[in-house]
């Protein structure tokens, strides 16, 4: 048997490894991706153009309700591109996107180092599931707000974990996690999940540690403050504009509850998830398409155009194949995301940090399902994976906790849980690359 | 915290939440057999009539005067979108789709200027010029096969 030392630093290499191939990848797939087939992308880019060149906002249309962090950033990345003389200037967009989601892998690896010190297969399994997960190098490719918007929430993340696990209530931090958290609300409103429950969890803390409840009673009230103060003036101009602060569409005049059928929440899509996992199967239920989303192509923006009818056989194999291999993936991360859930009910005061982590897939989950049921599509379009793009950390923050459970738990079979692994991430390589025609 | 000093509880919260996860894998596959066998899906046409009244708050009629949309096997329907009419004959396959379209080629009234297939679904709009893509959007907005 190896010594625990050996096995860290093998870990480690290996941490390191996959994510050196990750930025390789995001990279070369953010020079090949025709932007113009992602997500919203004429109404990104136009938005972007538009803000930069004449300093002005979509008036009532197109992404008129998105915060404009993005696409001031984006509309300066394409002039930049024009100057270099790009044949599509929107590639230092994308460039800048995929660089995003690199970042997001390293402040991972720091939420998951202070979250569980020292157990670098845990760090690896949390890694590795963020890489094979294709809704990251999907958007990472994309001219799209997501992957910036994620970069900010998972440092959010990293900045609130640190804060609590060292009890370090220093000004700085503060005000810098509040920033970061009103940064990514001038990016996405989705982001704002991710200030709720850190809010949540400070607040938890407040109560479990009765020393220290000054001190987080003072830390709670800057963060929110800086947090409201940051993104303040974008939610003024919207309110004054469109009578909304969020997204202020109009929606059938039926209640909530009773806009989508029973079946839409607990409808598994079976077997066509695994058949034919594409548009517009399943088109009227939740979980398969949301499922679908993270795990393969389901709209045809990565491998297929819906336009040109139904994927072709070969794209249909490799849909198929993604449709599979997500299942263990996404069965581990459910199973951690359970036992994170539950050893934060049971004791709260444990490891509060964690519910970081338990509490944002949650509520990401909440706030995707209400939209999806508040603005009813009939091919699903208000169900695409990209939304809950700010959640992807946390899962697999909870999948490399059940994994290394799993792992200890059955060490006989360590080493063919991490072979196991390995081959499922390797399976899922060939689909992470873009390709420049679809 | 080493691994060794790691307590044991932890392990057993992550045994509950995968036993917690195979229980509803197994509901789900059994909701599904039970589903299966008492359900029966609406048909593309179906969809696509309740999607044109319900979401598009289009009148919809079904197809009777065209001979060529009538023979679709998955049936045909007529709506009306802003002042356009647009006739849906819905195949169920893209060979049977193919061969209507090349039915409707065959009659040579500009046909090619209205004819919009999509996958197994045609569209043959009345207007003698393209729809505009507004009009096609309503449509593929309610396009299932």
């Amino acid at each position: 048997m190896s010594a625990p030392g050996a096995r860290r630093n093998v870990g480690r290499a290996a941490t390191f490894a996959v994510i050196a191939l990750a930025a390789v990848i995001a990279v070369r797939n953010a020079t090949v991706y025709p932007a113009i087939a992602g997500y919203d992308a004429a109404e990104a880019i136009e938005y972007a153009e538009g803000l930069v060149r004449d300093g002005r906002l979509p008036a009532g249309t197109g992404s008129y309700y998105t915060p404009p962090g993005f696409f001031a950033i984006g509309g300066v990345a394409i002039e930049l591109g024009e100057l270099l003389g790009l044949d599509h200037p929107e590639r230092v967009g994308q460039i800048f996107n995929a660089l995003a989601a690199v970042a997001t892998l390293f402040l991972l690896r720091a939420l998951v180092r202070l979250l569980w010190p020292g157990r670098e297969l845990l760090h690896l399994a949390a890694i590795v599931f963020f890489v094979a997960c294709p809704v990251v190098m999907k958007a990472a490719a994309m001219f799209h707000p997501e992957p910036l918007s994620m970069l900010l929430s998972t440092a959010a993340l990293v900045l609130a974990a640190r804060i609590l696990v060292r009890s370090d209530y220093r000004l700085p931090l503060l005000v810098g996690l509040g920033v970061a958290l009103g940064l990514a609300q001038l990016v996405r409103a989705w982001t704002l999940w991710t200030l709720g429950v850190v809010v949540v969890v400070l607040a938890v803390a407040a109560v479990t540690r009765p020393h220290e409840r000054r001190r987080l009673a003072g830390a709670l009230a800057t963060v929110v403050a800086v947090a409201i103060l940051v993104p303040g003036l974008w939610y003024v101009h919207q309110v004054r504009q469109y009578d909304s602060a969020l997204f202020g569409q109009p929606h059938p005049a039926e209640p909530v509850w009773s806009r989508r059928p029973i079946g839409f929440f607990v409808g598994g899509g079976l077997p066509e998830l695994v058949t034919s996992p594409y548009r517009p199967s399943y088109s009227r239920q939740f979980i398969p398409i949301a499922y679908t989303e993270a795990w393969g192509d389901y709209f045809g923006i990565w491998r297929w155009l819906p336009e040109r009818g139904t994927p072709s056989a070969g794209t249909r194999r490799e849909l198929v194949t993604m449709s599979i291999v997500g299942l263990p993936f996404t069965l581990v991360a459910l199973a951690g995301w359970f036992a994170l859930l539950g050893l934060g009910l049971r004791h709260p005061g444990r490891s509060v940090e964690r519910l970081l982590v338990a509490l944002l897939p949650l509520a990401a989950l909440a706030g995707v399902l209400y939209f999806g049921t508040s603005y009813p599509t009939p091919d699903g379009d208000t169900v695409k994976g990209s939304f809950m793009l700010t959640a992807v950390p946390a899962w697999a923050a909870c999948f490399g906790f059940a994994f290394d459970g799993l792992r200890t738990r059955f060490p006989r079979f360590s080493t063919a849980f991490l072979v196991a692994l390995a081959v499922l991430a390797l399976v899922t390589v060939p689909f992470l690359l873009a390709v420049d025609q679809l | 915290m080493t691994e060794q000093q790691r307590p044991t509880e932890e392990w057993r919260y992550v045994g509950v939440a995968f036993a917690a996860v195979g229980v509803l894998v197994v509901a789900q596959l059994a909701g599904w057999l039970v589903y299966r066998s008492v359900h029966h899906d609406p048909t593309a046409l179906e969809l696509t009539e309740k999607c044109l009244r319900r979401e598009k708050l289009l009148t919809v009629d079904l197809a009777r005067n065209d001979p060529i949309a009538g023979t679709a096997r998955g049936g045909a329907l007529v709506t009306r979108v802003e002042e356009n009419g647009v006739q849906v004959a819905i195949a169920t396959t893209v060979d049977e789709a193919r061969q209507l379209a090349a039915r409707y080629l065959a009659t040579g009234r500009k046909i090619e200027l209205r004819l919009d297939v999509r996958g197994n679904v045609l569209y043959v709009w009345e207007q003698p010029r393209e729809p505009s893509p507004t009009q096609k959007q309503a449509m593929y907005d309610c396009w299932y096969q």
